[in-house]
This record gives structure tokens, C-alpha cells and sequence, in this order.
């Protein structure tokens, strides 16, 4: 007869038809394309990793400066520099496979058609998952156009589902009016889950020593200062929607993820925090085991479940 | 500081380590030596490569060139410039430092006649690249070049001051062609501010002579996914994307694109 272990814990997280080992993923952006954190972790020990943003032809990026530091975190403005779908497909993804990482390919156009051609290339190279990002603040076409505008982002999202039948996530950011809309946009089109959020726009001024003039980079904004706009987008959209969401936004530490499953997210991005601990996401993993061994949660959704029994002082401070 | 308990996770490479500060001093004006024990890095490390250190809360981790190592402890030059670096002056003997690294590659070991220059802080990889061909038995010379006279255990062989508190006042473009030709120099290396880097590269283009050059750049993450040291590179008559903490820090001279 077969013994329940009491020291195991089922920490695995389903995403569409994407199956993760544990409800951690690393960001896009933040993490590389293949195995290039592998000699700071192990690889296999998070439940995936997402791939730098693709488009449809490589894209050379913006010009420097491209990061700049600030409290609680970096706004930078790499305007999407990667080396296109044809050349991911023929050097990075046989990478990922001989390395067996469980991995989601994000994806960005400047147009419906090249999202949905990209969507295709995916399709027709058996990828299991893939984010699209309509949230990049830092390019002049694409991203963030399609992704303020609940119609506009409703027919690409339903034009790429047509193309692609793996997990199909869509990456929102802050930088809309009507967050509620816009995932009900992506939902109803047939996305199989939401992530947010994308960096917030935001920017950098130096003023000159003389006082005549200033200096300025503008990108978007990561790390822990955008935690509190993250949960609240989080929380919002969770209120309209019953898809899976993968929440982000400077998450450095355990408790930081247990407020955002607490908020709404079924999984969570390490983004930033990987910058400041490359085996953050590592970290975490083995983090969360333990905190549901200690704690009695069997599984990852005993665990959420609990979290999301709301305290009736909602305002209440610590 | 880090939390140790999370030591027992650490079983790749690049680290993280969690290492122990053995001196930390002013070793001239703003100019700090931090001396850390980690066999790994000791190890490993190759004049030109960098380790990153973790400086209080800050997000970002600190890069700092290696500037020479023993059996089981290296040494870093670091010049007091903000935050990060100013936090690290308050580091004491014994103190625990989360630290990753060697990053990038290093410059080439080749038996040439070279000449090693290093300008500022910009000395640190030279200092250790000088270590390694001295023990090779490899030829060099080394020029130094500094605002005023720097205080360190290490001669070399030209020691240029701009206020000339050392034997040769001036600047590094009034001997360059002088201790080019004075030393038969079959190849450069140097580590400085750009525009010294631009000269050098330039100036030895002209004559013919292979540089390498060592190059600084603002990056998040030091393992070359956040693409925010991108630069581009002459490879033949095209341009490529590099970046400078993966690709480099140093690169070949003359496929640099001086901005």
C-alpha cells in the first residue's frame, strides 16, 4: 500500500497546458535566451524560465545609455535588442532542449501580422508556450500601442490564438487607464493566462552642475519600488477574470510571493531580483518547499487557497 | 549583510560566495585596495576579468576588476565614487561579502614585447596582468598614469604625473611615442578612461601595433542577459552587437567603435 510521504509537497503549478514543477519562472529580459544562469543555479530546480523578447527580424535596440539605476530599483531602455525568431530557432532552441529547461518564448511585433507570424514560427517548431508582450515601454511601434486598447489587443490576441495552440500567456503592464478592461479583452479572446506586470514607464533626470539644464534617460521601471502598483494591478484584474495570473513586480523574497499569490497570481516572475541575486529564483524555489513542509500545505493550491481567505481589515496595517 | 543560511545552495561556479574580507584600506588619495578570500575566484581569475559585489541594498551588484590574486584570496581597486563604493569603505577585516564572479574575459597571454598601461583606477587589471606575465617570464614594460603621485607596493617602469610628483610629469600622449620606441613595443594592453583608450588604440593603429583595450560599461546583470552594456564592434567591414561584461571587458582595439 502506497505511503503518503509526509516530507513531500506538491509544489507544481499548471498554466494553460503548460505544466511547471514550481510556480517560479524567470522574467523575460532577465534571464537570457537558453543555460545562461547555469553556472549560479540549477536550471531544473524553477518551474521555467521565459526567453528575451523575439521579433520577427533582430532588432539592434535602443542607443545608450540603456540602464540607470534608481532607489528600489532600474529603469532601463534596451528597446527590445534580440536576435529575431529564425535565429532563436536555429541556435537557441535546440539549447533549451538538450538542456530539457521548461521554457516560454516572449514574443513582440510591431504589428498584428508579425506577432501572429512569430505566433506561427512557435507553432510549427512544437514550442509549448508562449507570452506575448504587449507591454514594452520602450519601443516607438508595437508593444504597448496594441497593448492600451481593449479592441485593437482583443482581435491580435484571438488573430495569434487561431495561429498557436500551446499555452498562449499575455504580458500586461501599468501603463493603461482601465486595467480590468484589458484583461477582459485577453480572456475573452482565449489567452490561457495573464502576466503582469511589465516594467513602468518612468524616468531619470540629472540636473547639471551649473544648474542650467538637465540630463535624462526614460525606460520603464523594475524591481522593489513597483511591488505595491504590481499588487494592486494584480488584485484589479483578478477581480474580472478567472484565468491564470503570473504576477510580477520587484518580488525579492518569499514573503513578497505569498502577497502576490495572495493578491491573485497562480505563479510569479523573478525579474530584477535576479540582477541583485542570480540565484534568486533558486533561492525561492527551495524556499517555498520548505514553507509548506513547515506549514502543513500538501500542495501549492491548499496554499493559495488560504492566502486568498481575506482578512476583513483590509486596510489595517502590519 | 547576506544571509548566510542560504550557504548551503551555493554549489556552481561563478558563485555566489559569501567571502571574508581579510583588508580593506586607502592605499592612495580615494583609492582603496579590499583584499577577499576566496579560493574559487584566486583560482580562476585572469587580469581583465571583474567580480561583482553585493554593496547594501542597493539593486545592483558592483563591478570591480581583479587586481591580483594569491592561493586563496584576491585583491580589488576600487576609487570612491558613490553608494556602492562608499559602503564598501566601511568594510572591516572579518566582514562577509556576497560576492559573484570571474566575469567576462580576460587579455591575451602572448610572448610580445608589451606594454602595459594603466590610467586612474583603470590600474587594477594591469596591475595583475603584470604579476602573471612576471611569473611566465614574459616580456613587459608597464606605464602608470595618475592625476598625482599613486602610492602602491607595485614600480613601474614609467610613472607619468600630471602635477609631477612622480619622475615623469605630464601626460601619457607626451612619452607614449617616446617609451614605444625606447621599448621596442610589439603590443599594448591598457585600462583607463575612454578617451586615453581611443588615443592609445589610435596612436598604435598608426604604427601598426595590436592593441587591447579594457573596457567599462553600466550593466545590471554582468552575465551579458540584460543587453545594457550593448556596444557595437568592427568585425571586418561589418557591425556586430557585443556586450562589454560577456563579450569583454576586454576587446581587440581596433574593432572598437569609440563613441
Amino acid at each position: 500500500m502506497a505511503v503518503e510521504n509526509p516530507n513531500t509537497v506538491d509544489t507544481s503549478q499548471k498554466i494553460g497546458s503548460l505544466l511547471l514543477k514550481n510556480p517560479i519562472i524567470t522574467a523575460s529580459g532577465t534571464f537570457g535566451y537558453t543555460n545562461e544562469y547555469e553556472e549560479f543555479m540549477e536550471l531544473k530546480s524553477i518551474g521555467g524560465i521565459v526567453t528575451k523578447g523575439i521579433t520577427l527580424n533582430p532588432r539592434q535596440g535602443n542607443p545608450q545609455p540603456r540602464i540607470k539605476e534608481v532607489h528600489g530599483g532600474l529603469i532601463n531602455s534596451i528597446g527590445l535588442e534580440n536576435i529575431g525568431i529564425q535565429a532563436f530557432i536555429e541556435k537557441k532552441l535546440p539549447v533549451l532542449k538538450e538542456n530539457n529547461i521548461n521554457f516560454i518564448v516572449n514574443i513582440a511585433g510591431e504589428s498584428p501580422e508579425e506577432y501572429k507570424k512569430i505566433a506561427s514560427i512557435c507553432q510549427e517548431n512544437e514550442i509549448n508556450a508562449i507570452e506575448m508582450n504587449l507591454s514594452c515601454p520602450n519601443v516607438d511601434k508595437g508593444c504597448l500601442e496594441f497593448g492600451k486598447d481593449e479592441e485593437s489587443l482583443y482581435k491580435l490576441v484571438l488573430e495569434v490564438r487561431k495561429v498557436f495552440r500551446g499555452a498562449l500567456i499575455v504580458k500586461l503592464g501599468s501603463n493603461v487607464s482601465y486595467p480590468e478592461k484589458i484583461a477582459i479583452a485577453v480572456q475573452n479572446a482565449g489567452a490561457d493566462a495573464i502576466s503582469a506586470i511589465n516594467t513602468v514607464k518612468a524616468m531619470h533626470v540629472n540636473i547639471n552642475k551649473n544648474y542650467k539644464g538637465f540630463k535624462f534617460i526614460k525606460g520603464g521601471l523594475s524591481g522593489q519600488s513597483i511591488k505595491p502598483l504590481a499588487l494592486n494591478f494584480i488584485y484589479e484584474i483578478k477581480k474580472h477574470t478567472n484565468i491564470p495570473i503570473i504576477g510580477m513586480g520587484g518580488i525579492s523574497n518569499l514573503n513578497d510571493m505569498l502577497e502576490f499569490f495572495a493578491v491573485g497570481s497562480d505563479a510569479i516572475q523573478i525579474g530584477t531580483g535576479t540582477f541583485t541575486h542570480p540565484n534568486l529564483s533558486e533561492k525561492l524555489a527551495f524556499k517555498l518547499e520548505n514553507f509548506m513542509k513547515v506549514n502543513g500545505y500538501n500542495n501549492l493550491q491548499a496554499l493559495i487557497h488560504s492566502l486568498r481567505t481575506e482578512d476583513m481589515n483590509k486596510n489595517g496595517n502590519d | 549583510m547576506q544571509n548566510l543560511k542560504d550557504q548551503n545552495l551555493i554549489r556552481v561556479s561563478k558563485g555566489p560566495f559569501f567571502a571574508k574580507v581579510l583588508e580593506n584600506r586607502e592605499i592612495s588619495d580615494n583609492i582603496y585596495k579590499l583584499r577577499i578570500e576566496s579560493e574559487e575566484i584566486a583560482q580562476n581569475s585572469l587580469p581583465g576579468q571583474f567580480v561583482s559585489i553585493k554593496c547594501a541594498d542597493l539593486t545592483l551588484r558592483r563591478p570591480f576588476s581583479v587586481a591580483g590574486v594569491r592561493e586563496n584570496s584576491f585583491d580589488l581597486l576600487y576609487k570612491v565614487k558613490g553608494t556602492g563604493t562608499e559602503w564598501l569603505t566601511n568594510l572591516k577585516t572579518g566582514d562577509i561579502t556576497d560576492i559573484i564572479g570571474p566575469m567576462g574575459n580576460g587579455f591575451s597571454i602572448e610572448n610580445k614585447k608589451s606594454l602595459l598601461i594603466g590610467c586612474g583606477v583603470g590600474i587594477a587589471p594591469i596591475d595583475f596582468f603584470m604579476d602573471v606575465l612576471s611569473a611566465k617570464s614574459l616580456p613587459y614594460k608597464s606605464i602608470g598614469c595618475f592625476r598625482s603621485k599613486y602610492k602602491n607596493a607595485k614600480e613601474y617602469d614609467y610613472h607619468i604625473t600630471e602635477d609631477g610628483t612622480s619622475a615623469l610629469k605630464g601626460k601619457l600622449s607626451d612619452y607614449l611615442e617616446q617609451i614605444i620606441t625606447e621599448t621596442a613595443t610589439e603590443k599594448i594592453f591598457i585600462c583607463g578612461p575612454n578617451p586615453a583608450m581611443q588615443y592609445v588604440t589610435e596612436y598604435a593603429l598608426s604604427l601598426n601595433i595590436e592593441t587591447e583595450v579594457a573596457l567599462e560599461g553600466d550593466f545590471a546583470c554582468g552575465t551579458g542577459v540584460c543587453m545594457g552594456c550593448a556596444i557595437k564592434i568592427k568585425k571586418g567591414n561589418a557591425l556586430e552587437s557585443a556586450k562589454i561584461c560577456k563579450d569583454g571587458p576586454v576587446f581587440k582595439g581596433e574593432e572598437v567603435v569609440w563613441r
